[in-house]
């Protein structure tokens, strides 16, 4: 199944300590970093769409461990719990809010971020 | 199985004059886009890169190269580049992954994260793009510098389809055969052939700043093209594509920058023209498009600043004017348009500093005209234009400095004149506009500092008493002053906002605006005039 998850700006740190426990390594630090979709609120987000196992949205919800290959303790599980502690998950859409981490199942990334409520940025 | 003349393989077979790109015999292919081998145009050490989505053997899950793409629905992670180059792509974040697709091979992308980086060597490549999508394939003139490129659009977000077949880039240009050969080969092997069946090119080339120029590519059964080219900044001329079905146009070549003409597209059927050629600042002419349809042309083309003159276009079904020709500051004439269903003029015109002249349009349905005039500083003379639905002045001529009479303006419906002709410095006069619905006047004349004489009874049925600032800076004659200041009385507000000011020119007489003063001031106004009084 395809998840598509809107990050509000001010959560893209924890955001990403999260994805790099739920993930593969360091790069996923940048798994959440341009602003380019908006509510109508004008709060901004950044956002990311993935095909996901069954399984993914039990082990985000779980307890998170640090992952073997961060031995130098690059990730901060203070902000990656609190990124979990945010994490909103749904088989359908919701609203994106700004001071939760919502991720919604959805075939269609774009039609799941309108049904969101999030447009793209307008740069005018 | 090859298809051969005698023992010949044939390369390309035709019909009539169309190339064939598969031939069967029953269900089995006996041509298919002949020998052609995109890899020999790198044959002489061309700098460059082609990845191939339906050779599976050159994608990878993971960006280090490794753990190979085997199904549907794997994360590609790593595109090996197939022209010897080593210009491999590659996405180290596991969610902005493009996902391998079969039926045919092609890499997915969401369009809202998705992409695979290359680093294009030093130097840059100059030259030719030829891009296989699900949704139609195309080859491009580019130049791409060194550094950082998003294969699947711009951030991931801009993309002309959904998925990649496969992609080529040389740094050379390809010839027109080269080109088409590459093209057939990506279409053989899963691309769509031909955009022709696309309703809407959203977005499709936004900010694909590397395209020096576009293709003539089949748009016909386009419908929205809101943003399609926006941003596209290195395009220096456009072709003539069938748009003849597009309603929405919305953005779409806003800032393309380089655009020196723009073609005689079929536009007719187009009703928002919202920004579309906004900020082409390098368009010195423009064509005399069908925009009959058209109703909201608001910023449509603000910022032209090299157009030197504009085409008596059909903007007869416009309502939306609104910064339509802002800055356009090179256009030293306008035409007779047909604005007659307009009614924002809101800073249509505005810093259009070279207009020496303007034409006798027809703004009767113009209810806001705010800004409409501002910093049109080469105007001398104004029209009499039916401004009698307007109710929004505020700025409308500010700054109008060489407006030398203004003329007798239907201005009964005007409630907000703040800041109207402020800084109309060559005006001496000013004529008996009908200001009963006008509710502030806040720095309406300041700083018209010619401006000598005021008629009589100017003011004697407003609706607000706002005059914060309104004759400051001004040269008005004793018997100017005195006029708008009986005018104030005459009015009666003795509610609301009081205030009067003026600066410059002379004092009231002692014998009639002296006493209009203390009237005022009884009624609880705030006056300030020349003198002191």
């Amino acid at each position: 199944m395809r998840l598509t998850i809107a990050c509000p700006e001010a959560m893209r740190d924890d955001a990403n300590n999260l994805a790099m426990v739920l993930g593969f390594g360091p790069d996923d630090a940048a798994t959440y970093v341009a602003l380019n979709w908006q509510d109508a609120s004008g709060n901004v987000y950044a956002c990311a769409s993935l095909p996901v196992s069954d399984a993914f949205t039990t082990t985000a919800q779980a307890t998170l461990q640090r992952p073997a290959w961060d031995t130098d303790n690059v990730i901060s599980m203070a902000a990656a719990n609190r990124a979990q502690a945010a994490l909103v998950f749904s088989l359908t859409p919701v609203t994106a809010l700004p001071d939760k981490l919502t991720a919604c199942v959805g075939d269609d990334a774009l039609a799941t971020l309108a049904a969101m409520g999030l447009t793209h940025v307008v740069d005018v | 199985m090859a298809l051969t003349l005698g023992t010949t393989p044939l390369n390309k077979i035709y019909l009539g004059s169309t190339a064939i790109n598969k031939a069967y015999l029953g269900a089995t292919v006996v041509f298919s886009g002949g020998s052609f081998d995109p890899t020999s145009l790198f044959a002489a050490s061309q700098q460059g890169l082609l990845y191939e989505a339906f050779d599976i053997s050159t994608l990878f899950q993971l960006s280090d190269g490794t753990t190979a793409v085997t199904v549907a629905t794997d994360p590609i992670g790593y595109a090996g580049d197939k022209s010897g180059n080593s210009n491999h792509a590659i996405q180290a974040t596991a969610a902005a992954r493009l996902i391998y697709q079969t039926g045919p091979a092609r890499m997915a992308l969401d369009k809202v994260d998705d992409r695979l980086p290359v680093t294009v060597p030093g130097g840059g490549f100059t030259g030719t793009m030829v891009l296989g999508t699900d949704q139609g394939t195309a080859s491009y003139g580019v130049t791409i510098p060194a550094g950082a490129y998003d294969i699947g659009g711009r951030s991931g977000l801009y993309f002309p389809g959904t998925a990649l077949v496969g992609q080529l880039i040389r740094d050379g240009a390809l010839s027109d055969g080269e080109a088409a050969a590459t093209e057939a080969y990506f279409v053989v092997n899963g691309a769509t052939a031909s955009y022709g069946a696309v309703t809407s090119f959203a977005s499709f080339w936004r900010n694909w700043s590397e395209l020096t120029s576009f293709p003539l590519i089949n748009t016909a059964a386009g419908t929205n093209f809101i943003y399609a080219w926006r941003g596209c900044t290195s395009l220096t001329s456009f072709p003539l594509i069938n748009t003849a079905a597009g309603t929405n146009f919305i953005y779409a070549w806003r800032d393309c920058t380089s655009l020196t003409s723009f073609p005689l597209l079929d536009t007719s059927a187009g009703t928002s023209f919202n920004a579309t050629w906004q900020d082409c600042n390098s368009l010195t002419s423009f064509p005399l498009l069908d925009t009959s349809a058209g109703t909201n042309f608001a910023y449509a083309w603000r910022g032209c600043t090299s157009l030197t003159s504009f085409p008596l276009i059909d903007t007869s079904s416009g309502a939306n004017f609104a910064y339509a020709w802002q800055n356009c500051n090179s256009l030293t004439s306008f035409p007779l348009l047909d604005t007659s269903a307009g009614t924002s003029f809101a800073s249509t015109w505005l810093s259009c500093n070279s207009l020496t002249s303007f034409p006798l349009i027809d703004t009767s349905a113009g209810t806001s005209f705010a800004y409409a005039w501002r910093g049109c500083n080469s105007l001398t003379s104004f029209p009499l234009l039916d401004t009698s639905a307007g109710t929004n002045f505020n700025a409308t001529w500010l700054s109008c400095n060489s407006l030398t009479s203004f003329p007798l303006l239907d201005t009964s419906a005007g409630t907000n004149f703040i800041y109207a002709w402020r800084g109309c410095t060559s005006l001496t006069s000013f004529p008996l506009i009908d200001t009963s619905s006008g509710t502030s006047f806040r720095a309406a004349w300041q700083d018209c500092n010619s401006l000598t004489s005021f008629p009589a009874n100017a003011f004697d049925d407003i609706s607000g008493g706002d005059f914060t600032g309104a004759f400051t800076s001004t040269a008005l004659t004793e018997t100017s002053i005195d006029n708008v200041l009986v005018s104030l009385v005459a009015s009666g507000i003795a509610a609301g906002t009081r205030v009067f000011d003026q600066s410059g020119g002379s004092a009231p007489s002692a014998g009639t605006g002296q006493p209009a003063i203390d009237t005022l001031r009884s009624r609880g106004w705030t006056v300030t005039v020349t003198g002191g009084y």
